[in-house]
């Protein structure tokens, strides 16, 4: 009789389905309020300094959100990389200044600068809009 | 005695079985605990640009949220265009002399938002004395494969 209550009474200390319960929970909080995006950030202040050691100021013009650049009246396109790679290439020293006009998506600027960084550019600011 | 030996493996086997489950579960919750961050929602759904940019995000900052269609979020709640120069400053007050040095603004907004409609919060700020703000970006899928 002793021997026969023994194992009931350790069933009871275990008892596992509240703890479950409480793993769930917790699991169950934790999947739904995580967040696994990682954020990075582009910096939007103008580098005074370095502005006035390079000479040579690239202003470029988003013209359209279809990614029509303007640059000193000639034309150029986001779309085709080649031409913005060949456009960076002339001058990868000089400051890279993106205008915009009215209209122009955040999205459609930050593509650019990502284009021109990834072409060999290593100064490019954000002017916003165009005076 | 044969009795006896039938409960004690009865027993045995039902928590035995429920181990395994409790194992997974537990790891589970160590993953989404350890790799997940919980961050407070910011008020409205916001479709961030994508970059390629590698700079890692300020930590100390005022984080200020531009929906797409120009509404402004600071904290989880709306703030009016107007109020939005005092909320700045009333920020900047509550830091001490060096914080206010390094004090930094990110500006969350929507990939699909105009910038002549971000370009007004980014002067008030700039007027308002803090010099560190960037754009909050996520890397794009092109990048993360």
């Amino acid at each position: 009789m002793l021997l026969e209550t023994l194992p009931q009474r350790r069933r009871k200390m275990i008892s596992l389905t509240p703890l479950i319960d409480v793993v769930f929970i917790l699991l169950l909080f934790f999947m739904l309020s995580s967040n696994f995006t990682r954020w990075h950030q582009i910096n939007l202040q103008s580098a005074t300094s370095s502005e006035s050691q390079t000479p040579e100021l690239r202003i470029l013009k988003i013209e359209s959100n279809q990614g029509e650049l303007s640059f000193n009246g000639k034309r150029l396109s986001m779309n085709n990389a080649d031409s913005i790679q060949k456009f960076v290439a002339e001058n990868t020293q000089a400051t890279f200044v993106i205008t915009v006009v009215e209209g122009i998506k955040i999205q459609v600027m930050v593509n650019l600068l990502d284009q021109l960084k990834q072409s060999g550019a290593t100064r490019v600011s954000l002017a916003g809009l165009a005076q | 005695m044969i009795l006896k030996n039938t409960t004690v493996k009865r027993t045995r086997s039902d928590d035995d079985n429920l181990i395994p489950l409790i194992n997974i579960v537990f790891l589970m919750l160590i993953f989404f605990i350890v790799a997940g961050q919980i961050q407070p929602s910011d008020g409205v759904k916001i479709d961030s640009p994508t970059s390629v940019s590698d700079t890692k995000l300020t930590a100390e900052r005022l984080k200020v949220v531009i929906a797409e269609d120009g509404q402004l979020f600071i904290d989880g709640a709306q703030v009016e265009k107007d109020a939005f120069g005092s909320r700045v400053s009333a920020y900047l007050q509550t830091l001490t002399p060096e914080q206010k040095e390094n004090a930094a603004v990110v500006i969350k907004a929507d990939g699909n938002l105009t910038i002549d409609s971000m370009q007004d919060y980014v002067k008030t700020i700039k007027t308002s004395g803090i010099a560190h703000i960037s754009l909050m970006t996520q890397p794009s899928e092109q990048a993360s494969i």
